[in-house]
């Protein structure tokens, strides 16, 4: 990718206006494509969205207006506020066998914002402090903080359990941690820690519909064969214990449905698109979560390869503006926070968009502004308020 | 990570710019630290991870929405399209001139949704009392139908609507959730019992389950009516218009060749005939000789379809008794052979008729006398036989094999082959059908319709029984020379001996001749089809010059005789076979068919009477229903009357009385003298006076009669000797009077009874 020379800030200015041409094209994709949606399942998610748009405006335009330095003091305080309010979550009602809500509003949304706010605060305030001969343990504790900062969070959300936002805050965190300047070889080591981790996370903290999801993408074929094995073993010697196996295979089976769906609807779009409101695949409900993690099949159907072009189109020019705005950034902080929003959308759109064509396992994560959700649409728009927050400043300096 | 370096400075020409600017905002805490090489190189190697990632996920959506669309796209249309068939308005059967015979309309249905009811409802018990009980169900039915777990359940369907009212209120006053009323089609029979059987029946779901009905069920309910439609993930239907392609095609509505008519007076008539007769059932079929049209098949016991569920229950389980009953008689006997009251037990034992039935197609029968017909038909055209030649008929008794056949009209001198016709003489045939061969004699019968399904179309078609000839014993070939031996369906019977009528060329019985469209334009016409020429028109000529002396006042048919029109038939007196697997001395079948008008036959006419009691003979038990169904519908259809041998008797009987009819008299036969020829009174123009009706002949009484707007009812034969409205009263015109007749002493001697 080719970074912008300051000579060019000029040209910048334009950059930056056609990156809002863009949030603008997503936003109105996303409320032609909720409508169309909400003409399959005859709701009125579209209208709910508007709102959120123009609270989100709002919400973008008061980050955008605070002083950066007043955002940065705050950077603890949001992240700290945050993390109450993740463990508060953990004691309300589960709705759908998750605990995900609280005062109306999702905490993990925000959260992620709020790691970023907080990871570029301790590598800010890091670099500002120099650099220190630490020995001991608390050499060790220097290399483990971000990754603490990180788990915090990731920890929390796990148990609400919401595994697709706690794998993009540990995404986001990576990035940044990344961008820092990390040295391959430690990231080796915590990938390889993660390694080890996962197997122990897989016997003891990943729920039944989790592993059926995993298991489900990573061999489809495999599973039905199985499935049916134990469906003829079970005839064959019927018993409680075959039952129940045959039971498991078909609940994991079953979580094949929904991104089968999705692919079928997609890749039914062929190249132009069926057209709006022609979508039969999503139209019958034969998709749910159709205004939510699986919008963008909508889309593919109806718009086709085309219309999936120009909205990945529309997504990297917005991450290509958010790393240009690193550039720009007038200290640690700011570089980080724009990193750090650049990966919030990125890595939101590339496992939603993965999820959805079955290229990843199916892991709840809302597609960026195009999504329905008041919270994922607010938190978006915090992290683009901060970015011309960032833009801003670094113009008026530089 | 390393600190801020000089070289990063360095390589940026704006940090220098930043530093001033610093100095003057008051921000020590964020003093701008650049970024080091190692987040630019990173910053690089992000943005390029990035583009990576970006690609592949474009990869991905060409991969699928390029390469492999076309498996999704069928893939997703296994999913949402469904092809259905929809049930619309079934078609509409019509007799030939229009009348409508069967119709559908919309009656009320009712149905629940058990589990929403339940919720719904406060007093379950109750509930189910006040169903059973104004719905006239089974309480136990009742309950299980509200008991069940499923979405939708019928409870009682096409009810009336009094009780779909009912329902109405109920749920109206106690804001029930869970039961509803909808309409659905219903079949319904305007004409009631009239063909009842030919028309057949449709269950729910307009299902076509007897006679045409089930036999052009796919035509009826317009078969290519299925559309595509999009069904979503609860199996509901939806959203056919959005697709465009659905080619609804409506159920036909079927033209028959029935006349309601003929069909009427041929059920009347053969009604009257099997209940004097006492016999169990019977059936009449009229055909038109040159199109092989169906004019009439008609049955007794009739049926009705609008309650069709009562009577098959009913005869269901008549016919469930009789077969406990039968074997239960069968194997007592078997214990005990000698035992007489078993014997007359069984003997006496009366078998279930099912109502429902098409037997006309569907139950065979052994023909009898009136197959010698085709036997005739056979040795004519081979020329093995004149009516001529004589034929020695030893006696009236003949040995074939061990076994004796006799003929119940005896003669010792040698018959001419028209009188072997005319006495039904089983001998002779036996020697005719010697000189066939089985070979020959099996060929014509099969060209004759024998032995296959007669093409009356649907699946009761029966093909009867018509044995190879290599099967055939002596004995069986003398049987069959006299129809004994082989099985026939009425329609099969009527539709060969309409090929004679129809100068030797075998047409295929036609029931439905057109299918049309919901407004009664055709939309596909079924022609008459001639199947094969069997034998010449000059064989089939003679035939029925043959058959035309079986008429005469000796021959065995004397009493298909008729005034108007020359006649052609032959009787036939089976013997039915008992359940002990030979022929039972008390089971008959009686039967009569023939062609008129005999010199240029319009019409072939059936009639065949099973186990009449009494008389069994098919000349005196069918004939008469032939001569009244014949005579009544060659009447209808306006068939000008024959100028024949026995209307020149009954001419002469009235000329001795009246005179020379006047040649000049417009379309009169003959004219009647002035003075019998009462006025119309002028003070009451729509009475007219009763004419003394004395002394006149049939002919002159009926033509008295009309002339004076009168229907008259013939009874009796010869010369009037009795009216029961006395001469000279005043009645409204087209009133009937009955007249009786006595036989005049120059017509020869009464009718004496003539077997078969």
């Amino acid at each position: 990718m080719n970074i912008a020379q300051p000579k060019q800030s000029k040209r910048l200015l334009n950059f930056d206006l056609i990156a809002f041409a863009v949030v603008i094209a997503i936003v109105s994709i996303g409320l032609l494509n909720l409508r169309n949606a909400d003409f399959y399942s005859a709701d009125s998610f579209h209208e709910r969205q508007t709102r959120w748009y123009l609270l989100g405006l709002v919400v973008a335009t008061l980050v955008a207006a605070t002083d950066l330095h007043l955002i940065s003091r705050l950077a603890y305080v949001a992240y700290a506020v945050s993390l109450i309010l993740l463990v508060a979550v953990l004691f309300t009602e589960p709705i759908n066998n998750s605990r995900r809500w609280i005062f109306g509003i999702q905490p993990s949304e925000f959260s992620k914002i709020t790691t970023v706010l907080a990871l570029a605060r301790y590598f800010h305030d890091k670099r500002m402090r120099g650099r220190q001969e630490l020995v001991g343990l608390r050499r060790w504790l220097q290399i483990a903080a971000p990754f603490l900062i990180m788990l915090g969070p990731v920890l929390l959300i796990f148990l609400e359990p919401d595994l697709g936002t706690a794998l993009i805050v540990v995404l986001i965190g990576l990035s940044m941690i990344f961008f820092q300047g990390v040295k391959i070889r430690s990231l080796i080591t915590a990938v390889g820690i993660v390694g080890l981790i996962f197997p122990l996370a897989w016997r003891f903290a990943l729920h039944d519909y989790q592993k059926a999801r995993v298991l489900v993408w990573w061999d489809p074929v495999e599973l039905a064969e199985r499935y049916q094995d134990a469906k003829d073993q079970a005839k064959a010697a019927p018993s409680t214990e075959t039952k129940k196996q045959v039971r498991r295979l078909k609940q994991i089976l079953d979580k094949a449905y929904q991104p089968k769906q999705a692919v079928i609807a997609i890749g039914s779009g062929e190249f132009y698109g069926k057209g709006g409101r022609q979508g039969h695949a999503t139209r019958q409900r034969h998709l749910p979560y159709l205004h939510t993690d699986f919008v963008i099949a909508t889309w593919g159907e109806e718009r086709g390869f085309i219309g999936c072009t120009v909205l990945l189109a529309l997504y990297y020019i917005l991450c290509y503006w958010a790393l240009r705005v690193t550039k720009v950034a007038k200290d640690q902080f700011q570089a980080l926070l724009a990193v750090g929003i650049c990966a919030t959308i990125f890595w939101q759109f590339f496992v939603n968009v993965g999820m959805v064509t079955g290229v990843l396992p199916v892991v709840g994560v809302a597609l960026p502004l195009l999504s329905y959700g008041g919270s994922s649409v607010l938190s978006i728009c915090v992290g683009l308020g901060l970015l011309v927050n960032v833009v801003r400043r670094g113009r008026a300096t530089g | 990570m390393g600190r801020p370096t000089s070289q990063n400075r360095r390589g940026r020409g704006a940090s220098n710019r930043n530093k001033k600017r610093e100095a003057k905002v008051k921000a020590p805490r964020l003093t701008g630290v650049e970024l080091d090489r190692m987040q630019l190189r990173r910053l690089g190697l992000v943005g390029g991870i990035l583009s990576v990632c970006f690609v592949a996920v474009l990869g991905t959506c060409a991969y699928l929405q390029g390469c492999e669309h076309d498996a999704f796209r069928k893939e997703a249309e296994k999913n949402y399209l469904r092809r259905l068939r929809l049930d619309t308005q079934r078609g509409e059967l019509f007799d030939r001139n229009g009348e409508r015979l069967a119709a559908s309309v919309e009656v009320p249905t009712i149905y629940l949704n058990p589990r929403t009811l339940r919720s719904k409802a406060t007093d379950l018990d109750l509930l189910e009392h006040w169903l059973a009980e104004n719905l006239s169900l089974d309480p136990e039915f009742v309950r299980k139908q509200l008991s069940s777990n499923a979405d939708f359940r019928y409870l009682k369907r096409q009810v009336t609507h009094q009780e779909a009212k009912l329902v109405h209120h109920l749920v109206r006053e106690q804001k029930l959730e869970g039961i509803y009323v909808t309409s659905e089609a219903k079949r319904f029979y305007p004409k009631r019992e009239l063909a009842g059987q030919v028309l057949g029946v449709v269950g729910f779901d307009s299902t076509g389950h007897e006679g045409l009905e089930r036999a052009y069920d796919r035509q009826l309910r317009g078969n290519k009516l299925t559309a595509r439609y999009h069904r979503n993930s609860h199996g509901q239907y939806a959203m056919v218009e959005a697709l465009g392609r659905v080619e609804p095609e409506e159920g036909r509505s079927l033209q028959l060749t029935i006349d309601e008519n003929i069909q009427a007076v041929a059920e009347e008539e053969l009604e009257r005939t099997v209940v004097s007769s006492m016999a169990l059932s019977g059936v009449a079929v009229v055909l038109d000789v040159a199109t092989g049209d169906l004019l009439s098949v008609a049955h007794y016991p009739r049926f009705n379809p609008n309650n069709y569920r009562e009577i098959i229950r009913q005869d269901d389980d008549q016919e469930a008794a009789f077969e406990t009953l039968k074997r239960r008689l069968i194997s007592e006997l078997r214990e005990a052979p000698e035992d007489e009251d078993l014997i007359q037990a069984l003997k006496h034992l009366k078998p279930s008729i099912q109502r429902r039935r098409n037997r006309a197609i569907a139950d065979i029968f052994e023909p009898g006398s009136t197959f010698k017909i085709f036997t005739l038909a056979a040795a004519l055209e081979e020329r093995i036989v004149r009516l001529e030649d004589e034929i020695d008929t030893e006696g009236g008794r003949y040995k074939v094999g061990k076994k004796w056949i006799s003929d119940t009209h005896r003669s010792n001198e040698p018959l001419s082959v028209r009188d072997l016709v005319k006495f039904s003489s089983n001998v002779g045939f036996i020697k005719i059908g010697q000189m066939l061969g089985r070979d020959r004699l099996h060929s014509y019968l099969r060209n004759f319709g024998f032995g296959s399904p007669s093409g009356y179309g649907g699946m009761s078609d029966s093909p009867g029984v018509l044995r190879p000839p290599r099967d055939w014993p002596d004995i069986t070939l003398a049987n069959i020379s006299f129809g004994q031996g082989v099985a026939v369906t009425a329609v099969q019977l009527a539709s060969a001996t309409a090929a004679l009528g129809n100068r030797g060329v075998l047409m295929r019985p036609r029931i439905v001749s057109a299918l049309m469209d919901s407004e009664g334009k055709i939309v596909e016409r079924i022609p008459p089809k001639p199947i094969r020429r069997v034998v010449s028109e000059e064989t089939a000529h003679q035939v029925v010059e043959a058959l035309s002396s079986v008429v005469e006042p000796d021959g065995t048919g004397a009493r298909a005789w008729m005034y108007d029109y020359n006649v052609a038939g032959k009787t036939g007196t089976a013997q039915k076979p008992d359940f002990l697997g030979g022929y039972a001395e008390n089971r008959w079948v009686a039967s009569f068919v023939g062609l008129a008008p005999a010199e240029r036959p319009k019409l072939c006419v059936l009639v065949a009477v099973n186990e009449p009691q009494g008389l069994y003979y098919g000349g005196r038990v069918a004939a008469p229903a032939f001569r009244s169904i014949t005579e009544r519908a060659l009447n209808y259809l306006d068939v000008s009357p024959s100028y024949g041998a026995r209307q020149r008797v009954a001419r002469e009987n009235i000329v001795a009385q009246l005179g020379e009819p006047d040649p000049s008299a417009e379309g009169a036969y003959y004219d009647w003298p002035a003075d019998t020829q009462p006025g119309v009174d002028p003070n009451r123009p729509n009475e007219v006076a009763v004419p003394d009706f004395a002394d006149l002949g049939i002919r002159g009484a009926v033509a008295l009669a009309h002339k004076q707007y009168l229907s008259i009812e013939v009874d009796g034969t010869g010369t009037a000797a009795g009216q029961s409205i006395r001469p000279g009263t005043l009645v409204p015109a087209w009133t009937t009077v009955d007249v009786f007749f006595r036989p005049a002493q120059d017509l020869g001697a009464p009718l004496e009874e003539v077997a078969p």
